[in-house]
């Protein structure tokens, strides 16, 4: 074999391990990005910018213990730090008419049918990104805290914090949501 | 109370886990992230980004010095059209825009309702063709402004992307400018930056003024202005030309994103950004008044077009 054909192989062979890894992973994290930033089309480009990124440093990668975590770091990175402008578009999105107009008796009949998987989904989509995220990779990927805490880049501390937020806010947002049932409904 | 919310909340996030269509994934799958450089090595120039931690957190970027192969034929002035060159990319783009305005599960929908976060438009129009040599960009928007899609065609390529104004859209002031987004894609591994938005009435020419000193003449039609260079150099003023000579107005921002974490180790960290959306920027102008001009817009198909939510600027390519 000569010295040319050896390289050759070895970058063959890197590029497949690539690929493979693309393959494997493509799935969860489009999954976990669709959750924390709650929009099929921006969960795939953040994907991609994310597995861009990983291609680019895929030598020093693949060498990883888990390459997976580390993309998956890059991915909850790029979907939290893009998050400004997203969130103020997503809040003004909300504020030209999203958002529930309690008076209008349809709308009511409909929030009244839908469970409470729903009611949660809803008030998913209304809780900040990073609190959304502390939850997803906690309660979807059943990371643990420090795991949550080394995806984000923050302390165990924040992450506990923040999960504790987000569970009470979500208590907070069903509590009201049935409040306003039970109002209609009388 | 918390360990029943959890569970619940557990099954709520794979519901909606499992809302990610097949589709999606098998696009993701089948894009191309391999570097065009040997050993899937961080290229070198056109596309790369060298995260600098200055002062308000812009990146110096290398840009049109050394523009990748790929681009070859662009020119930083907007050139004459070949034969057939808008209608076929016309036909591309509208090909592309029709694949990823989606529908069913692939189509952003409240969460709340399940409906279209959007209402769907009845029709798009074409409102700017920016040709530069065998590369052609075209804009299309509704009539007030409010959402438009903007389709890059190169020779064996198409990237389209969608977006809608957040909320309503100020009138341009008729000698001034209001940038859309300024973005960055990728295009058969190779970065681009495009820009796009609206140009008063008495604007007629718009010149953009790159960070690394080099200019790029926009393309001005119908109300409209629009260009692209190869690189992740952002345009941070243009120069506006009006019947009374030549103003510089200074646009938003670009919302590049910022540097991923770098692996242990990598102490020659290069950031590459595909793609960076940004928001509507203000208008930018001196005077105010004036407004968005009509002009001729060729209309595309009507009913075939919907945009997705404010936030989602998304991109599609094919090779």
């Amino acid at each position: 074999m000569t010295i040319r054909s050896a390289v050759t192989g070895h970058a063959d062979r890197r590029r497949a391990e690539f690929d493979q890894f693309v393959e494997d992973s493509s799935t969860g994290l489009l999954r976990t990005g669709y959750l924390i930033v709650w929009d099929l089309a921006e969960a795939e480009d953040l994907v991609q910018e994310c597995l861009l990124a990983v291609a680019r440093r895929w030598p020093r990668v693949r060498r990883m213990e888990h390459p997976y975590a580390y993309a998956r770091r890059i991915l909850v990175n790029l979907a939290l730090r893009g998050g400004p402008a997203r969130s103020r578009r997503q809040e003004e999105l909300r504020e030209a008419g999203v958002e529930r107009e309690p008076s209008d008796d349809e709308a009511a009949r409909e929030l009244e049918d839908v469970g409470v998987r729903a009611e949660l989904l809803v008030a998913l989509g209304r809780l900040p990104p990073r609190q959304r995220a502390v939850l997803v990779l906690r309660y979807l990927e059943d990371l643990s805290e420090a795991q949550v805490a080394e995806a984000l880049g923050c302390s165990v501390g924040t992450v506990k914090s923040s999960a504790s937020r987000g569970l009470t806010r979500l208590q907070d947002e069903l509590a009201l949501d049935r409040s306003l049932i039970a109002k209609e409904s009388s | 109370m918390n360990d029943m919310l959890e569970t619940e909340l557990r099954e709520a996030l794979t519901a909606r886990a499992d809302e990610v269509p097949a589709s999606a994934v098998r696009r993701v799958r089948g894009r191309d992230y391999r570097p065009r450089t040997r050993d899937l090595r961080p290229p070198v120039a056109g596309g790369a980004l060298a995260c600098a931690a200055a002062a308000g957190g812009l990146a110096v970027a290398l840009g049109l010095s050394h523009p990748s192969p790929a681009f070859a034929g662009w020119s930083a002035h907007p050139t004459s059209a070949k034969p057939d060159q808008v209608s076929a990319a016309g036909s591309s783009c509208l090909a592309k825009l029709q694949a990823i305005s989606g529908s069913g599960a692939d189509r952003a929908v409240s969460a709340k309702s399940g409906k279209p976060l959007l209402p769907p438009l009845s029709s798009m129009s074409q409102v700017l063709s920016d040709i530069r040599g065998p590369f052609t960009f075209l804009v299309y928007a509704n009539s007030d402004g409010s959402a438009n899609a903007a389709c890059f065609e190169a020779p064996g390529f198409t990237s389209a992307s969608e977006m809608r104004a957040a909320g309503p859209v100020t009138p341009v002031a008729a000698d001034g400018v209001s940038v859309v987004r300024q973005s960055q894609a990728m295009s058969q591994g190779n970065g681009y930056t495009f820009i796009e938005g609206q140009a008063g009435s008495g604007v007629s020419q718009v010149t953009l003024n790159l960070t690394d000193g080099s200019t790029v003449q926009a393309t001005t039609e119908n109300g409209w202005f629009a260009a692209w260079w190869p690189g992740s150099v952002g345009a941070t003023t243009a120069t506006l030309t009006t019947s009374s000579g030549t103003t510089t107005a200074t646009l938003p921002t670009p919302d590049l994103p910022s540097c991923p974490p770098s692996p242990p180790g990598d102490q020659q960290s290069t950031c590459a950004s595909s793609s960076a959306s940004g928001s509507r920027g203000p208008t930018v102008g001196m005077q105010s008044g004036g407004g968005t001009t009509a002009g001729s817009m060729v209309p595309m198909s009507a009913g075939h077009l919907s945009l997705r939510t404010p936030a989602a600027s998304h991109h599609a390519s094919r090779r």
